[in-house]
């Protein structure tokens, strides 16, 4: 079968970002084939780069994406919850997919990234703003595709981490692979576990001292914040009679961490011990058939979960007792059947149809709250693809979906790529879409206060961009700028009330706009090696509500966490096997409140972070084995991300790597 | 070269921004210092859950001066998580944070902190039985913590663990007093008004009432009277209508019901002015739902049926908790608006007159008059 030039040249630009490294996987013939499913013209496609999934590997997604792409990650602290938002948008807005299933928690409508071993992935690809209606719908944000697919390979291969860091954390990794032409299997474990109990001087709590009459600020430490996570991947791949990839994954994860109290906690130590206990099953199945002239893919994917999360107070005499024991067990099937066409060298046009099943069962047994609930999604697209002249394409892409009963306006996405110049591959790309947020099971369900009536969030999102990859001698550079413009109705919100119980509305109008910059570079001085990579993001986005139910001091101001100023910056110099890495991290001031208030005790003051990795590879006779050394809070700042929250200083992690 | 000295700078600006973050920075600056004699009125802000950002505004009425985070500006501390209500006793103000479970010991003049009372559970309220003698009611603790303001020591608890299997009880939020005995709601999945001895610290009896007594007050004639939310639509502890309840304290028994026909109504904050002759409460509906005619209603104490238009009414706002001046009568309401700014405070006569209105914290959520 012969794929277009152009086709060919475009998907792999998309691919690019993965072949940096020499240790990038080949790809053989039949994912060149596969790549036809991803790209859409004006589809912002930014894969992490290889060498950051490298030297990352033996840390958690939210990590990842915080120090080296434009998403910003609110963090609850080391170990703790950690979501993510694109382009000024909320956690819930992020659609995450792993293998193509929709891995969000049904229930809660968001992901929690410090949950998610980068160590899994094989490719990390974000798709910002309007690019994510590929994926599906609900993504007002953008999406995330997460990737477990590892190279073919006809050896066994395998590759061991172990990593032991300050306040006992220990984070070990092991994967085996094998296969032959036709079969491979993949087997990855993984075990981590942290006390994670750093000591801070707590300035938000002091005692007076009786002769002086100064404070005492106590040191403290990081109690009941210890995790535990561990797991396993399984994967299968089988090709067949030459025009079949069949691909089985299996990944199973057992999680166990403590919810810290906040640094202004006096009470009881005994009391308000809260504790989330997690497992959760995660399956996909994958059948592609090549054809002549198109492929059909059937993706299965099933998810199920069980959550409990336990408050408990000790009353005296009596042992401890559950305020909160909150059984939540989910179950999620995400189907698709979709069916690519290559019309001629010009058009390209998809059709599928998916079903989404998700059921939710929660209940506390203390408050004997909670609710069973299920949704079901029914989804038809299709979209065409179409080259105009040698340089120019564009994409329609049509969503129709129903909830349940629902019908959904009809999801509208028409983007563009422009090669303004072949030779520096000048290109400018361009989208806009309509998108909806359906309200998660709990903002519908949640007792008390869960409202059945809430209507979807209706999202515009828009795009520009322009990309820029001159070709020079033994310098690669890629640059890319995008101008976004989204704008969001009936946002969901929760708001508490005298009685105790929180109630979700559609009342917030919110409108968000920046650009973002992103560069790299890789070059070569005699027998160094340079890498730089840097990121820059301006997003204003400002609540654009009811100026009589938010009061004129909220209207127009940014809404609260969100930074309108967000920097990255990794640079890597290596030499004979060598290597020293310089990871940079920056906020700009982020405000705690609606109205945007300047306080010296809710300040959230511009974050600078920055950490060091330092490693030498050997080379053995059979393998290889890395050392590195990571500092991180390089230099020892006390600071803070959240309201609340305490964290670490300067603090260290040993890994060894062997490979062969 | 070019390129070279372009990374360079790429490297000078980042080692620039390096090692800027200091949070220790944040508790240095020039203190508020003030000696505020005369009445006034303190405002807890409860701020936002988990947020750790609750506070302490400060008005005098007499001339409209408002002086907003007065804990932080004076001490350098914040408050905590969740204050829920202050108490007067002598010059010394007691601010219960809730979710930090301890309560703060402020000079009311100069709001400077003199000291804390630590280690409890989920506070609500702290009551002054003697000098050396107070209660505070708690949430979860499934006790009345006992604790004495002068060491600032916890020194007892009363059990009030009724051992139901089926419901986190007892919880404690309010207290009226009446001769000897101290009568506390339990409102999280309850229905009971617990009776203690204050003599000898011990549960002497218990009333049972609508579901969900949320707030109490006693009247001039010695009444007890109890607002009851009901409790919530789809509750395994039941949904009721909404109640205020009379009850003779001496006899212990409930003399009158006065039910809101609407089930979706969630009346709270029940206050009543210092003569005791006049009720107030919100009535609003919480968790989900929406009920006609809501703000802030007045009621005699001698009528006979619920009233059934606002003294004041909401419009477009959410009011969120209710005070009454015991010295001038004035009618104290606060809007938390979009829950994530300051809220606003709106002084009213006794007759609903509008007089004043002011910028608060976030969530303010209760009112100590001073």
């Amino acid at each position: 079968m012969k794929i277009p030039a152009l086709f060919v040249g475009m998907l792999f630009s998309v691919g690019l970002h993965a072949q940096m490294l020499p240790d990038t996987v080949t790809i053989p013939q039949v994912e060149v084939h596969s790549k036809m499913n991803v790209a859409g013209a004006g589809i912002e496609q930014n894969t992490v780069d290889s060498l950051v999934m490298l030297r990352e590997a033996e840390t958690s997604l939210s990590d990842l994406l915080a120090a080296h792409t434009s998403i910003f990650i609110k963090s609850e602290g080391r170990g703790a919850l950690a979501t993510a938002s694109f382009r000024g948008t909320d956690a819930s807005h992020t659609r995450v997919y792993w293998n193509g299933m929709n891995i969000q928690s049904p229930m809660l409508g968001q992901v929690d990234f410090s949950q998610i071993p980068v160590f899994l992935m094989d490719k990390i690809e974000l798709h910002p703003g309007a690019s994510s209606v590929v994926d599906g719908s609900g993504g007002l944000g953008g999406s995330i595709d997460l990737v477990s697919r590892p190279s073919w390979t006809q050896k066994l291969q395998v590759k061991g981490m172990a990593a032991f860091g300050s306040y006992l954390t220990f984070n070990n990794y092991l994967g085996v692979k094998t296969g032959t032409r036709h079969f491979q299997t993949s087997t990855r474990l993984y075990y981590n576990h942290s006390k994670n109990d750093f000591p801070f001087y707590n300035k938000n709590v002091a005692n007076i001292d009786p002769k002086t009459g100064k404070y005492i600020y106590p040191l403290q430490r990081n109690d009941h914040a210890a995790y535990l996570l561990d797991g396993l991947l399984q994967e299968f791949a089988f090709r067949f009679r030459k025009k079949y990839l069949l691909r089985v994954n299996y990944w199973f994860q057992n999680s166990k961490r403590a919810l810290p109290r906040l640094n202004t906690y006096e009470g009881d130590d005994h009391a308000n011990l809260s504790q989330q206990n997690q497992q959760t099953h995660r399956a996909t199945v994958q059948l592609t058939r090549f054809g002549e002239k198109g492929r059909v893919d059937v993706n299965l994917g099933l998810q199920a979960g069980n959550m409990i999360y336990q408050v408990q107070n000790k009353i005296g005499g009596r042992g401890y007792y559950d305020a909160v024991y909150s059984d939540s067990k989910t179950l999620g099937s995400y189907n698709k059947l979709e069916y690519s066409f290559q019309w001629n060298k010009r058009i390209l046009l998809k059709a599928s149809y998916r079903f989404n099943y998700v059921h939710v069962n929660t209940y506390d047994s203390v408050n004997r709250t909670g609710y069973d609930q299920f949704r079901r999604r029914h989804a038809l697209v299709a979209s065409w693809q179409q080259y105009l002249g040698s340089r120019f394409s564009t994409m329609v892409l049509l969503r129709k979906e129903w909830i349940n009963n629902t019908s959904l306006p009809l999801i509208p996405y028409f983007g563009f790529h422009w090669d303004l110049a072949v030779k520096t591959k000048l290109a400018l790309h361009g989208n806009i879409t309509r998108n909806y947020h359906f309200p998660s099971l709990n903002d519908l369900y949640w007792q008390p206060g869960g409202n059945p009536a809430l209507k979807p969030e209706e999202g515009l999102a828009s795009e520009l961009g322009i990309a820029w990859q001159p070709k020079m001698k033994k310098v690669m550079l890629k640059t890319d700028i995008v101008v976004f413009y989204n704008n969001i109705t009936n946002w969901i919100i929760w708001t508490p009330s005298p009685l105790g119980y929180w109630s979700p509305e559609n009342i917030q109008h919110v409108v968000a706009r920046g650009f973002q910059l992103k560069a790299s570079l890789n070059f070569s001085i005699c027998r160094f090696h340079f890498f730089l990579k840097a990121g820059y993001a301006f997003t204003k986005s400002t609540n654009e509500g009811d100026a009589g139910k938010w009061g004129n001091a909220s209207v127009g101001k940014q809404i609260p966490y969100m930074p309108v100023h967000s920097g990255n910056f990794m640079g890597e110099l290596r030499w004979k096997g060598f290597f020293l890495t310089w990871v940079n991290t920056d906020y700009s001031e982020r405000f705690t409140t609606s109205s945007n208030d300047l306080t010296l005790r809710d300040r959230l003051y511009p974050y600078f972070m920055n950490d060091l990795y330092a490693g030498k590879n050997f080379v053995l006779k059979k393998g290889t084995m890395g050392l590195q050394l990571k500092i991180y809070n390089l230099f020892n700042e006390d600071y803070r991300s959240v309201l609340g929250r305490p964290m670490p200083g300067r603090n260290y992690l040993l890994m060894v790597t062997l490979k062969f | 070269m070019k390129k070279n000295l372009t990374c360079l700078f790429l490297l000078l600006l980042t080692l620039l921004l390096a090692g800027c973050m200091k949070d220790n920075s944040l508790y240095d600056f020039h203190r508020l210092s003030v000696d505020k004699n005369g009445s006034a009125v303190f405002i807890v802000n409860e701020g936002n859950f988990m947020y750790g950002n609750a506070s302490l505004s400060y008005y005098d009425p007499e001339n409209g001066e408002v002086l907003n985070d007065v804990f932080f500006k004076t001490n350098a501390l914040p408050l905590g998580d969740v204050a829920t209500s202050m108490a007067i006793r002598d010059s010394l103000g007691y601010i219960v944070v809730n979710n930090s479970g301890k309560i703060y010991i402020i000079n009311t003049n100069t709001f400077k902190y003199v000291g804390k009372i630590t280690g409890l559970t989920s506070p609500r309220n702290i009551y002054f039985i003697n000098r050396h003698k107070a209660y505070v009611t708690d949430l979860y603790a499934k006790a009345i913590i006992i604790v004495d303001p002068d060491t600032q020591q916890v020194t007892g608890s009363i059990s009030i663990n009724n051992h139901n299997p089926e419901f986190y009880q007892h919880s404690s939020e309010q207290m009226v007093f009446f001769g000897k005995y101290a009568f506390v709601n339990s409102w999280s999945y309850d229905d009971q008004v617990l009776v203690i001895n204050t003599l000898t610290d011990r549960l002497a009896d218990s009333i049972t009432v609508t579901k969900q007594p949320n707030s109490m007050v006693m009247d001039k004639n010695n009444k007890l009277w109890v607002l009851s939310d009901g409790g919530f639509k789809g509750s395994a502890y039941g949904q009721d209508t909404a109640a205020l309840t009379r009850i003779d304290p001496v006899t212990r028994k409930v003399e009158k019901v006065f039910r809101f026909p609407d089930l979706a109504a969630s009346p709270s904050n029940l206050c009543i002015n210092a003569a005791g002759d006049s009720l107030f409460f919100l009535y609003n509906s919480w968790a989900g739902g929406s009920v006609p005619h809501a703000g802030v209603y007045a009621m005699n104490v001698n009528a006979t049926f619920l009233p059934d238009r606002p003294l004041i009414p909401q419009r477009n706002h959410l009011f969120y908790a209710l005070g009454i001046d015991p010295a001038s009568g004035h009618i104290y309401v606060s809007d938390a608006r979009d829950f994530l700014s300051r809220g606003e405070v709106y002084v009213f006569s006794a007759k609903a007159a509008a007089l004043d209105s002011l910028q608060a914290g976030i969530i303010p959520g209760s009112f100590c008059f001073k």
